[in-house]
């Protein structure tokens, strides 16, 4: 009797404990993307017909606390558009250029009223669990990360490999984009930095954690930077964050150069003059490098030495008239152009980070901490003033290991 | 017929399962609260120290085989005396059950079930606990058993797993200016594995003669290593000062952790299955070694024992419900181990130290 009566109430107990948290998937809201602008919708002194309301109209809030700051746009799915809904035959017309997804617009001054006030206007119950990128504008930016980030870092649905992006005000027309091959703006923009590995010039590792723990140990950082046209995003270089504001932008030469010093190379192309032929050209595809920072205290002065290495594969060549002369000694001068060209690029964007935005975007700060925390100690107030003189001299060894299909 | 005895190697898991707890998930952010990134360092010291504590546990272990600590108490103390003694370290485990219960309550409440209400999973979770701890010993620990393997392997997988993750600029420099915080952390670092002193609750009810001295160490090995590669795991993936603000940082590492393809989405859901039972186990035995002293205390036998673990199914949601803010509540848990710790690290060694004596001049007489 009293073991049935225990297991009475373990069963209730469990199936009870259940009970309160169910919520059925298609009552969800499932949101994709975010884009958070500077307030723009103002407020109309007259109350419009109903006939000649807009969405942009159900987007304002009547505040208790001040001005609202912040229109937070979030998108969400439309999932009787989806494709596997309408095979399944439960309806749908999505395609052929018509959005599959839903942008509400709503101001506020705090993301989870915004979010709150949102709910007045949708049926679902909106979750981020499934947020693929973050887009903010760039007013957002300049004005700082750390003062409106919390709320993505303490709602227990965020994720930390959510993606982050910059983007020219207004945020949220990069939510609108109807991709060609995507169902969804957000998604679109999340598998972008996945070609990283081909494509050297894309931010590599921009996710909200990443970010995060830069803001917090007072490292500076880039984000990608974002731009739209109707149907297509480009990652177009970055925007580069000082102390978690942005204060400009690096161009994709810029990217590539810091994916490279920062060891976060994964893969490109290097195109060098011909050694040969000046008005030729080679072309070196890499399939990896990998780069060694050391810092070298000689007196009081700090330099620092950047070893790379990339290997790859003679991928092209342009002029010369096609002709196959792949010796050994064409190779390593080949190679040699390839390291010039390398070094090139890498100085043009080292002094364009120390000498016209003092931004330690190579993180050499955390390297000096970790490596000579001694030294790191005494300089670590004058840092600003410190960096953009450090001597920093760029060393690249090219290896060419294959050479495609001809000799 | 088997017999409804220990083996050896569930000693061994007992022992695992009597450390681990909610420790596991608060352990990182504590240590590295209290030393920066030498955190590790600090926990490893503190695991040694409990190897030197489990000397005096051992030789007590070996001096009462057939006796476990409230009966061995009694034997050595005194009637009254021993009884005394025993009272702190009641209300102790009772408490620290008690608070297990509700910090994994504030935890599932967070990351999976947020609208149902805080007493709800805590009395669930206590109804099974005082379940499990009715059927007795090798009823609980076949159970152990059975959560043991599961946890184990999540537990090694999120290591896995987040290797990539993993920045070992993070954890450097080593003991750089940070000495005296290294060596100040090395006590919080002992905190962690208060659930060294229950095995003699369970060490006479070995099968064999022989007393299972090597699987207990093994038992206290594996969540010493287990601590200090998650310390080190975190700190290298987080970074020193986001480990300071997140709370539950094995919880954060995991929800870190996506696979692009696959059938399994996200590693945390799956963990929750492993994490949850790994907390359950650690209560059980908590709630059982209180049952085992109220017992004793009070002389309570026969039927009186099933009455006593009824009481600890409304004691314990009591003292979890009993702290209304969730900070607050981690910060008495962390208290409440500085004090245990204090009261069993000079516990043993003195019921050690007064058996040993006694020992000898029964022997000398």
């Amino acid at each position: 009797m009293i073991r049935s009566t225990w297991f009475l109430i373990i069963i209730c107990l469990l199936i009870c404990t259940g009970c309160w948290d169910r919520k059925n998937i298609e009552d969800r809201g499932y949101i994709l993307g975010i884009a958070i602008d500077a307030h723009s919708l103002e407020k109309d002194a007259e109350q419009k017909p109903p006939d000649k309301m807009k969405e942009t109209d159900f987007g304002r809030i009547d505040m208790t606390t001040g001005k609202p700051e912040y229109d937070m746009t979030v998108q969400l799915p439309i999932v009787k558009k989806s494709p596997t809904v309408s095979a399944s035959g439960g309806g749908g017309e999505g395609g052929g250029g018509e959005s599959m997804s839903w942008q509400i617009t709503q101001s506020g001054d705090s993301f989870l009223s915004m979010e709150r006030e949102m709910e007045s206007r949708v049926s679902l119950t909106l979750f981020y669990e499934h947020l693929q990128a973050i887009i903010i504008s760039d007013d957002i930016a300049r004005a700082g990360l750390d003062k409106m980030i919390d709320f993505f870092l303490r709602d227990r649905e965020m994720r930390s490999n959510v993606g982050l992006f910059v983007a020219a005000t207004p945020a949220k027309n990069l939510l609108e984009v109807i991709p060609r091959v995507e169902d969804h703006s957000a998604t679109y923009l999340h598998e972008l930095p996945t070609n990283s590995e081909r494509n050297s010039r894309v931010v590599y590792k921009s996710g909200l954690g990443e970010t995060v723990i830069c803001i917090r140990e007072g490292n500076d950082f880039v984000l990608p930077w974002i731009e739209a046209t109707k149907d297509e995003i480009k990652m177009k270089g970055g925007a580069l964050f000082k102390k978690g504001k942005m204060i400009g932008r690096a161009d994709e030469v810029d990217i590539e150069s810091i994916n490279l010093i920062r060891n976060m190379y994964r893969g490109g192309v290097v195109v060098a003059r011909r050694p040969d032929d000046k008005t030729g050209l080679i072309v070196m595809d890499v399939f990896g490098a990998k780069t060694k920072i050391k810092p070298i205290i000689q007196g009081d002065e700090l330099k620092v030495d950047v070893y790379i290495s990339i290997r790859g594969q003679y991928a092209e060549q342009i002029g010369s008239g096609g002709i196959d002369d792949l010796s050994d000694k064409f190779i390593e001068q080949c190679e040699r152009a390839f390291s010039n060209e390398i070094e090139k690029q890498c100085n043009r964007t080292i002094r364009k980070m120390q000498k016209e935005y003092n931004i330690d975007v190579f993180q050499l700060n955390k390297l000096l901490r970790t490596q000579k925390p001694g030294y790191w100690h005494e300089i670590k107030e004058d840092w600003d003033r410190i960096y953009p003189d450090v001597e920093i001299n760029v060393h690249v060894k090219s290896d060419v290991r294959l050479v495609g299909n001809k000799k | 017929m088997r017999t409804k005895k220990l083996a050896p190697w569930q000693i061994m898991v007992l022992t695992v399962s009597g450390i681990l707890g909610v420790d596991i998930l608060i352990v990182q952010h504590n240590m590295v609260s209290a030393a920066g990134v030498d955190g590790w360092i600090s926990l490893t010291i503190g695991g040694m120290v409990i190897f030197a504590a489990s000397i005096p546990v051992i030789y007590l272990m070996r001096l009462y085989p057939d006796k476990d600590v409230p009966q061995i108490t009694i034997e050595v103390l005194g009637k009254w005396m021993g009884r005394l003694a025993l009272i702190p370290l009641t209300v102790f485990s009772i408490v620290y059950a008690g608070l297990s219960a509700r910090i994994i309550g504030q935890v599932l409440k967070m990351f999976l079930l947020d609208k149902t209400p805080m007493t709800v999973i805590v009395v669930s979770m206590v109804a099974a606990v005082i379940y499990l701890v009715d059927k007795g010993v090798y009823t609980l620990a076949a159970v152990v058993d059975i959560i043991f393997p599961m946890y184990m392997t999540a537990l090694i997988l999120l290591v896995v797993f987040s290797v990539p993750q993993a920045n070992l600029a993070n954890i450097r420099p080593v003991l750089f200016r940070n000495a005296g915080k290294t060596a100040g952390a090395i006590i919080p670092g002992i905190y962690n594995f208060t659930g060294y002193g229950t095995i003699p609750y369970f060490m006479c009810h070995l099968k064999s003669k022989k007393l299972a001295v090597k699987p207990y160490i093994i038992g206290l090995g594996i969540p010493v290593l287990l601590y200090i590669i998650l310390t080190v795991i975190t700190t290298m993936v987080f970074g020193e000062t986001t480990l300071r603000a997140i709370l539950y940082p094995i919880l954060n590492l995991s929800k870190a952790i996506e696979f692009k393809s696959g059938i399994l989405d996200r590693l945390e859901s799956f963990m929750a299955l492993f994490w949850i039972p790994m907390v359950f186990a650690s209560i059980v035995i908590f709630t059982y070694i209180s049952v085992r002293k109220i017992s004793e205390i009070f002389s309570i036998k026969g039927k009186g024992k099933k009455y006593t673990s009824y009481t600890l199914l409304f004691l314990l949601p009591a003292v979890a419900m009993i702290i209304p803010k969730d900070l607050n509540v981690l910060e008495t848990y962390n208290n409440l181990k500085h004090v245990g710790i204090f009261y069993i690290s000079i516990f043993y060694p003195i019921l050690a130290l007064v058996a040993g004596v006694k020992k000898r001049v029964v022997k000398q007489k």
